[in-house]
């Protein structure tokens, strides 16, 4: 009897201690003077990002080696905002991570991020492109410097435009024109997706705005005028959801040649060389409507509030989006780097993708302030209304999602 | 305890009074069931019954994930959240899409998982592959099987092929608003007819074969042997498969969030309650509103299974 009370004791003491696996550990940093290791938490992606930031964190590694400052790094599998937001709860939140300038307005205003202005140099924060930088700036004071960004682009297929005998388009009204003629049985124009990730530049070449200081401005008669061009080609005829072409997203309707332009970003460069190498595609600059519009959709690296190492982590973030680093990024072709001094390093390497670099100027974040998720969510939902008929106009799209976000 | 012999005749017996002892037997059987639940019991409480009374208590809060307060700390809105779930249109419409899709899994799960059993439990060769075969499904991720199910639904997919054979229409299925969840439904079905298939082959095999051999010999027929020996001996394994699907459909999460990509598409017409609610705690950042929806989520839940408790309980025996 006592052999078998033995037994069960060790099993419920085992059973009950399986239950602790795969809780997370708090990295023990030393004191003050002692040895500083720093998480840095990151997003799982493609082989190729995840080889970029280990070569990153790597040369951090070797130039801090003499100040025992070791650099770590972190991967969230899953959705990376709800992973985020538990840790943070939780308090075990990383020193330094990855934010997404969708996230960043709440944030901030949440105060879950510290300012790193105490700790960065006035003049080098000229070089990042102001309007990227804006992302993650808040009453004067920066909350995180951006690593890279992506801007949009109308990525063409050279051969269905020879073959129609039309070039690039320029403007809204050449928009269309061309969309005529390139238009040929089941091949549509254009693969336009409901998401106001693709049709905010519209809005915003038409001289709307989504948000002004936390005000809704999408249902304004730019906005209106904007919102109503982008599926006006799809009402015409010219284009199509990527879903009615067959296909899951608008980059595979370009690879599989169901549409001849879509407006994507340049996360389309590996996609194609991958999905459709024998395709010829061109980039060019969006069309111009009242005035150039463009979206950034860029991620930053920012500091937790409570990290114990502040001084440190600040260095990572400073090292991770320095000249070097941003070389890295520029080389590697993945995505656009942040600093204006790197810009040539890009363009240089890739000249065809200086459409890309060119929309900077006149871009903004993709970033509509506090309530962007559900501004976000409820302009798709406005767009897809719009498409499938159940409002008559964009007015009407438009004003339903603005009361659904009230 | 002393124990009493039954007495002699005439001899008394003297009885030996027991030794104090702390651990008596009883108590020792009592310590040992208890150190045996107990890794479970402690599990449950950190993880089930904990979480369950934070979120309780946050839906009575405006709380986000981000904030940094405590949860008791957090800022009190009262019942705000609970009367504010009852008026909003978007859960009205995300509680309709879930009981149609539960109306609609529930009797094509059950039926079809039943006729399966049987087939699995009757005379036929390679009867453990067949078992095997159906339930494989059910191993698999929702996350892959819905990714599978886009590009099979697709409008140039295989299953508008096959349905062009019978001369109908191909239809884009999960952009079309009038037939995502429809063709969700058809999926959750084909993944988790194996679950309940498996409970229905144990209820059947409860079946002594006399039974069956004593109703052949009164003159019964295959139809009359189902109805009125099988149906009614399995009814225990029928509710308790009707009770665990409904609650299992009614919180209908992952097949949403891959094929609408979060966003409960096309119109709302694949938004249910869990994806809502997830929806607004994680990404709205209202999580006290959504613990709310959960809760009332849970009270409709619970309704539901004491009701069916009652009607399957009201048959005499």
């Amino acid at each position: 009897m006592k052999r078998n009370r033995i037994i069960a004791l060790v099993c419920s003491v085992a059973l009950t201690a399986t239950m602790f696996v795969g809780c997370g550990n708090k990295t023990k940093t030393g004191a003050t003077g002692g040895p500083v290791t720093l998480t840095v938490q990151i997003w799982g992606s493609s082989p190729a990002e995840t080889k970029l930031v280990d070569d990153q964190i790597a040369a951090f590694n070797i130039a801090n080696k003499s100040k025992k400052i070791t650099l770590k790094k972190e991967v969230v599998t899953g959705d990376y905002n709800q992973t985020m937001q538990t840790k943070i709860a939780a308090k075990t939140e990383p020193d330094l991570f990855y934010l997404d300038v969708s996230l960043a307005a709440n944030y901030i205003d949440k105060g879950v991020i510290a300012p790193l202005d105490e700790y960065l140099d006035k003049s080098d924060l000229k070089d990042f492109y102001p309007n990227v930088l804006k992302g993650f700036q808040k009453d004067g004071k920066t909350y995180g410097l951006p690593k890279d960004f992506n801007s949009l682009g109308l990525f063409y297929n050279k051969e269905m435009f020879a073959d129609a005998g039309v070039k690039v388009p320029k403007t809204w009204a050449e928009l269309e024109e061309v969309s005529k003629k390139l238009t040929k049985g089941n091949v549509k124009a254009l693969s336009l997706s409901d998401e106001s990730a693709r049709f905010a530049p519209f809005i915003y070449q038409a001289g709307g705005k989504i948000v002004d200081k936390e005000k809704m401005m999408f249902n304004s008669p730019e906005a209106i005028k904007g919102f109503e061009f982008y599926y006006s080609m799809i009402k015409k005829g010219y284009a199509a959801s990527p879903k009615d072409l067959g296909v899951e997203g608008n980059s595979d309707a370009l690879a599989t040649g169901k549409a001849a332009m879509v407006i994507e970003g340049g996360w389309m460069i590996p996609f194609m060389k991958e999905k459709a190498p024998s395709v010829e595609y061109g980039i060019a600059e969006l069309p111009k409507g009242e005035k150039q519009g463009n979206l950034l959709f860029t991620v930053a690296y920012s500091m937790s509030k409570n990290t114990k190492h502040p001084k440190e982590a600040a260095e990572a973030i400073k090292f991770l989006t320095g000249k070097k680093s941003q070389e890295m990024v520029a080389n590697s072709g993945l995505a656009i780097p942040s600093r204006k001094s790197m810009g040539n390093v890009y363009t240089d390497k890739f000249p065809e993708r200086k459409a890309l670099v060119d929309g900077t100027k006149y871009a903004n974040v993709f970033s509509y302030g506090l309530k962007h998720s559900k501004i976000d969510l409820e302009l798709g939902k406005a767009g897809e209304r719009y498409r499938l008929g159940k409002n008559p106009d964009g007015k009407s799209a438009l004003e339903e999602a603005i009361k659904s976000v009230q | 305890m002393s124990i009493a012999e039954t007495p002699n005749e005439n001899k008394p017996i003297k009885v030996k009074k027991a030794p104090k002892v702390f651990f008596t037997n009883k108590k020792r059987e009592s310590i040992d069931g208890w150190l045996f639940v107990a890794p479970f019991v402690i599990l449950t409480l950190v993880f089930l019954i904990g979480p369950i009374i934070v979120a309780f208590i946050l839906s009575f809060k405006q709380y986000s994930l981000l904030d940094q307060t405590t949860i008791l700390g957090a800022k009190s809105v009262g019942i705000d959240n609970y009367i504010k779930v009852f008026k909003d249109p978007v859960f009205l419409q995300a509680l309709k899409n879930t009981f149609v899709y539960s109306i609609g899994v529930v009797p094509l799960q059950l039926i079809i998982s039943l006729l399966l059993a049987l087939v699995v439990d009757s005379k036929i060769k390679a009867k453990a592959f067949f078992r095997v075969a159906y339930y494989i499904p059910t191993l698999t991720s929702i996350v892959a099987v819905s990714t599978i199910f886009l590009f099979l639904f697709k409008k140039d997919g295989i299953f508008n092929k096959f349905l062009s054979i019978f001369g109908i229409g191909g239809r884009t299925w999960f952009n079309d608003p009038n037939f995502a969840l429809m063709a969700i439904i058809l999926m959750a079905v084909w993944s988790s007819v194996g679950v309940t298939m498996i409970i229905f082959l144990a209820g059947l095999q409860e079946i002594p074969q006399t039974v069956y051999e004593a109703a052949e010999i009164d003159g019964a027929n295959k139809f009359q042997r189902f109805f009125k020996i099988t149906l009614p001996l399995i009814k225990p394994t029928v509710f308790f498969n009707l009770v665990m699907t409904i609650i299992g459909t009614l919180q209908m999460f992952d097949q949403a969030y891959v094929i609408s990509g979060g966003n409960g598409g096309p119109l709302n017409s694949t938004m249910t309650v869990v994806l809502y609610l997830y929806n607004k705690g994680f990404k709205e950042f209202e999580m006290g509103y959504a613990s709310a929806i959960a809760f009332v989520l849970f009270l409709i839940i619970f309704t539901l299974t004491l009701i069916q408790k009652r009607l399957f309980k009201e048959e005499p025996q």
